[in-house]
């Protein structure tokens, strides 16, 4: 396995270095995996000099001391946010699976395969990459006809100072629909490294909620990827809620390449002390008559940072598109920060492509409509914060799913 | 003046009109009543050029010229107006600007000088209080923000402006509150004269109350099917349009 | 909607050459060159030394690679630093001296000096490739206290100003084409407005590239002192050449205490013709820098020239209650490159910024804009609102908004807005069922659509800007 790392030794400089040792503890890499770290270390680990890092730096996240998963052991926890479910859980422990789905037209399976999808060249690959070049085992999740039940997955991480990369793979059939659940934790003090992939290909008129729940341990990192394939008439309802870690980069990438289909997104970056919490999204409209409409809100407290860049792309020739992209922003500190870039690349001319992007402070009105009801004036901004963070969820997620929510963020439902 | 001799048009391959005949003569009002989809709005369309309609058969004279044979802004310069069933809207283009703009292209094309802008300007002031419309509409985008209300009275107040030969009134009613439809009618009845045609298509018989038509046609699959004086359009009020639907099917 | 592609595209009606000597350096920078230049313009040491420091520090730099612009590689060893046209030793004083083939070029621009100036009561300085060749009204202007001249004048006449100001917005480390301009600059205008003077008309200028293969440096320095407001017009137009000229200018301003500078810019340079062949580069640095409490600067531009432009007229806003706008139309057709957008930086309190960015992309056109608003932890109740709308004309163009918001202090209020859409087939038959033809329908939603900013110009500026912006897209609309 130096086979690759000799030629690129210009990039074998700290973080770099850090990922190829790692890659050389690995026993029996498959050609797929040396491909990948190939590709990473050609490009090497982004600095904060690389455009789609200018914000967030990897120094703490890619450290040397991270090491690769060697025992299976712990403990199955019992998460709180998934108690009051009747679903079926399944649980993947420090990347192996806990139990099966007994759905009938859901069908969990392990695989070696990794079945990258297209990325048409839109980010730098960097997560992708490392997701492949480190990935032991690949869940797939087929969904093949119409499931009324919740799926609920739930990784789970306790391997101190390890380098650990989950994938899940969600393939829709043709007028199939689902709703998934995954659940992201890790005890609260692990300064691991998690980078889970997750991608989704949606079939023709297939319907697909996926609420994807980052409740990571104060210590952790997280790189994640979401990457969604949209076909004719499909719809993919994506909820994305960033509450743990130190550390949290998720790159949401969709391509929405049939007609008809639309992407629906739904975001909260909720930060407090010392977090940086990052989302990238893309979103491709590579064909005509197709739609998206994203709803981005953060809210910072104390020293957190956040990140959000969004880019609508219309390719030429995809005409009638309709996309909007909206990004609002609270901080509730001195300290807090955001930095945000709601991007619009357009190459065709019919389409009606709008974003905005808002920092501020709660509306004064508001607030003072809820004082002239007696509220004070603490427990009035209280609840516009509350009201603000939970139209990211409300309605969206189970009513359950909802209740811990609240409860976790400390607000009175 | 208008002489509509077996007119079928389609889009994308679906007919819409099946061969309408119809002849207005200077002075009359005539109203085109049906059902959804029976092609009243394709029929105003048509006539005022919209180009995603393929014109498959029939003629259409205006003034004795071939209406096909004249681009959009000549049709309207020649006196063809359509009120528009939803009037777009342009932002940062003031209303007055375009109704100059607009008054102007007509004049010249008659052979008359442009208005003065002292001129120009008392005269919609005129028309504008006529309507009973605020001044401050003349100098918002074109429709900009308007309530649908106010943008059919913008619709009427530039057909006053142009003084058409034929206006043709698409869905003029349609969304409007009885104060708001009787100020539309009340200009559309201004607009009666020995000179002028009048083509109103609409879905309602409320209309016909305040403008009360000469004919009244019912348009049912792209073909006028019955023919009356005003007293049809009554009867349709009464009855509906099933009798109609089911005597064509028939 | 008919296609009026086939429409003949409109000729650059600014293309002539003047057939005058040139004084022109022979290709290539050096440190010979640059002690040449300053030497050729009796400069004062300091002003060597700046350009030396500036020089050594370029030579360090990397050539800038930018994501959305494609640019061919510009060789800057190909570019003569100089060229004055050839006439007396002493610069002309007055118009009359003036070589007569000079005046008939601004005539066939439009601008005949002395008719226009009296007309519009417009103090002109006209600068011809690179140095200033007439200034008009400089009686009243000087009882006024206003110092309005060529930068080489003000650098005889006002060494201490030039010393003081120079450089303090834009540093010469700023970025590749500030370096360059800094070592190489080599005439410009400079504005001095004393303190509680309202400047008593607006200054203008107008800047045109007329010798091949010579880079333009101009060098701008505008100081508002406590007080005082000035309105300040730049107008730039090039003939035609095959050859791609570089122009990298540097503008600073720097309003204090209550000071209010409004800068506004038409720039119509030669774009390339159909095929993209040829054009001006435009790389420009200017800023702003509210210095003082309560002052406020203002950008207006027009542009529609230029193969390549690079420009984000920006503001520092240090001074308390200070104030920075931003008003912007960019066309682009044909093959034209426009990346263009402005830095908001707030760092007093109650500082406000507005954006307002047009773009209009027609042919095989790209028109980005770029822009940063970042509030500092200081700026107590800083208050952005911005505006990014793109008008796509054909199929064959883009339109990109890179909006960047970096906000450090809770206290901060900002709002970004953007759109992106066509002139419609509705809007356009809607104009024509009331007798207007398509041209006169796409024009009118055109400048509709340029509304906000437009009505930020000087009157006849706007009245110049409406008329450039039909002759840019004429043929645009299929």
């Amino acid at each position: 396995m130096t086979t690759s790392s000799n030629n690129l030794a210009v990039m074998k400089t700290g973080a770099n270095l850090v990922l190829s040792d790692l890659f050389n503890s690995i026993k029996l890499p498959s050609e797929q995996q040396k491909n990948a770290l190939t590709n990473l270390l050609e490009q090497g680990v982004p600095t904060l000099r690389t455009e789609r890092w200018r914000y967030t730096t990897l120094r703490k996240a890619i450290s040397n001391q991270l090491k690769l998963v060697d025992t299976t052991t712990g403990e199955l926890p019992q998460h709180p946010a998934l108690a009051g479910f009747d679903a079926e859980k399944v649980t993947i422990l420090n990347g192996q699976l806990h139990g099966a789905i007994s759905i009938t037209g859901a069908e969990l399976n392990i695989s070696n395969d990794v079945s990258k999808l297209d990325s048409h060249k839109h980010d730098d690959g960097f997560i992708d990459n490392t997701n492949i070049a480190f990935v032991e085992n690949t869940l797939k999740l087929d969904i093949s006809k119409n499931i009324e039940q919740l799926i609920v997955l739930h990784f789970h991480h306790t391997i101190a100072s390890s380098l650990l990369a989950n994938r899940l793979e969600i393939v829709a059939a043709r007028n199939s629909s689902a709703t998934i659940v995954v659940l992201h934790t890790s005890d609260n003090d692990l300064n691991s490294t998690l980078v889970p992939v997750t991608t989704l290909n949606a079939g023709a008129n297939s319907q697909i909620t996926l609420i994807n729940v980052q409740d990571l341990g104060s210590h952790t990192f997280q790189l994640a990827k979401t990457h969604a394939h949209l076909n004719a008439d499909s719809l993919f309802k994506f909820t994305q809620l960033e509450i743990g870690s130190q550390l949290s980069r998720h790159d949401v990438v969709v391509d929405v390449l049939g007609k008809g289909a639309e992407f629906v997104h739904s975001n909260l970056l909720h930060g407090t002390e010392k977090q940086v919490l990052d989302t990238h999204l893309d979103v491709y409209h590579h064909v005509d008559h197709t739609q998206s409409s994203m709803g981005v809100k953060a809210v910072l407290d104390d020293k957190s940072r956040g990140i959000f860049n969004g880019k609508i792309y219309v390719e030429v020739d995809a005409q009638q598109v309709n996309a909007d992209l909206q990004n609002n922003n609270l901080l509730l500190s001195k300290f807090a920060e955001i930095n945000t870039k709601p991007e619009l690349e357009i190459y065709a001319d019919d389409v009606k492509c709008a974003h905005g992007a808002t920092v501020g402070q709660l509306n004064e009105e508001s607030l003072f409509y809820l004082r002239s009801r007696g509220l004070d004036k603490e427990a009035a901004e209280k609840v516009l914060v509350s009201a603000f963070s939970r139209s990211t969820y409300y309605g969206l997620v189970p009513s359950v799913l909802e209740e811990w929510l609240d409860a976790r963020l400390g607000f009175e439902s | 003046m208008l002489e509509i001799k077996n007119l079928q048009a389609s889009i994308e391959n679906n007919k819409i009109l099946n061969g309408i005949n119809l002849s207005i003569k200077a002075g009359e009002v005539h109203a085109i009543m049906g059902p959804n989809g029976s092609g009243k709005s394709t029929l105003a369309s048509v006539l005022a050029g919209r180009t995603e309609y393929e014109i498959t058969g029939g003629s259409v004279t205006f003034n004795g010229k071939d209406l096909f044979d004249l681009e959009i802004e000549e049709r309207a310069r020649e006196g063809l107006f359509l009120a528009f069933q939803y009037p777009q809207e342009i932002p940062g283009v003031n209303n007055v600007y375009l109704l100059k703009a607009a008054v102007n292209a007509v004049r010249k094309h008659r052979g008359q000088d442009e208005f003065d802008a002292y001129d120009f300007l008392s005269l919609v002031k005129e028309k504008v209080k006529f309507m009973e419309m605020d001044e401050k509409f003349l100098h918002r985008g074109v429709n900009e923000g308007f309530s649908g209300g106010e943008k059919k009275r913008n619709e009427i107040l530039q057909m006053l402006m142009l003084e058409p030969q034929l206006a043709v009134l698409d869905e003029t009613d349609s969304g409007l509150d009885i104060d708001a439809l009787k100020v539309v009618s009340k200009g559309v009845n201004a607009m009666r004269s020995e000179e002028r045609g009048i083509l109103m298509v609409t879905h309602y018989q409320r209309l016909l109350d305040y403008i009360k038509p000469d004919f009244v046609h019912v348009l049912v699959n792209g073909k006028i099917v019955k023919s009356g004086d005003h007293t049809l359009a009554l009867e349709l009020e009464a009855k509906g349009y099933d009798w109609l639907l089911d005597a064509e099917a028939a | 909607m008919k296609a009026i592609e086939d429409q003949i595209a409109n000729k650059y009606k600014h293309g002539f050459v003047t057939d005058i000597d040139s004084d022109t350096l022979p290709p290539g920078l050096n440190e010979d060159v640059i002690r040449h230049i300053s030497r050729i313009k009796n400069e004062p040491q300091f002003l060597l030394d700046f350009r030396l420091k500036a020089f050594a520090h370029w030579k360090t730099l990397p050539k800038p690679d930018w994501a959305k612009l494609n640019i061919e590689p510009i060789d800057y060893q190909a570019i003569s630093y100089y060229s004055a046209p050839k006439i007396d030793e002493n610069a002309p004083k007055s118009l009359d001296e003036v070589d007569p083939k000079l005046l008939e070029t601004y005539d066939k621009l439009g601008i005949p000096l002395h008719e226009r100036a009296r007309l519009a009561g417009v103090a002109v300085d006209a600068v011809f490739d690179s140095v200033s060749v007439a200034t008009t009204f400089k009686d009243t202007l000087h009882k006024a206290g206003v110092i309005f001249g060529s930068f080489s004048e003000a650098a005889q006449n006002y060494p201490e100003l030039i010393e003081e100001y120079l450089g303090t917005v834009v540093p010469i480390e700023d970025n590749f084409f500030a370096a360059l301009n800094s070592a190489v600059f080599t005439d410009g205008s400079f504005v001095y407005i004393p303190k509680g003077v309202r400047c008593p008309m607006e200054l203008s200028t107008y800047f045109r590239i007329n010798a091949a293969n010579t880079g333009q440096f101009e060098r701008t320095l505008i100081i508002a002192d406590e007080g005082s407001h000035v309105s300040y017009l730049e107008g730039c137009t090039a003939p035609m050449r095959d050859e791609n000229q570089l122009h990298a200018a540097v503008v600073e301003l720097v309003a204090q205490k209550d000071a209010e500078i409004k800068y506004s810019t038409v720039q119509n340079w030669y774009p390339g013709d159909e095929n993209g062949v040829g054009g001006i580069y435009n790389f420009v640095t200017k800023r702003g820098d509210c210095r003082g409490d309560r002052s406020k600067i203002s950008w207006t531009q027009v542009e529609t020239g230029s193969a390549i432009t690079w420009k984000y007229p920006s503001c520092l806003l240090k001074g308390d209650d200070s104030v920075g706008e931003f008003y912007s139309v960019a066309v682009t057709n044909n093959y034209q490159q426009a990346d263009t957008g402005t830095k908001m930086i707030h760092i007093g309190k109650n500082t406000k910024s507005t954006i307002i960015a047009k773009g209009i992309s027609a042919g095989k056109s790209n028109s980005s804009y770029r822009g940063l608003v970042k509030i500092l932890p200081s700026a107590e109740n800083a208050r952005n609102y911005s505006q990014c709308d793109s008008l796509l004309m054909g199929s064959t163009c883009g339109a990109h908004t890179f909006p960047y918001i970096e906000a450090k202090n809770p206290t901060a209020k900002i709002e970004h807005e953007a759109t992106t859409s066509k002139v419609s087939d509705d809007q356009l038959f809607y104009c024509r069922q009331r007798g207007i033809s398509e041209e006169d329908a796409v024009n009118m939603i055109v400048n509709g659509f340029c509304k906000s900013v437009f009505q930020e110009l000087p009157m006849e500026f706007a009245v110049e800007a409406q008329a450039l912006l039909a002759v840019s897209l004429e043929g645009a609309v299929g």
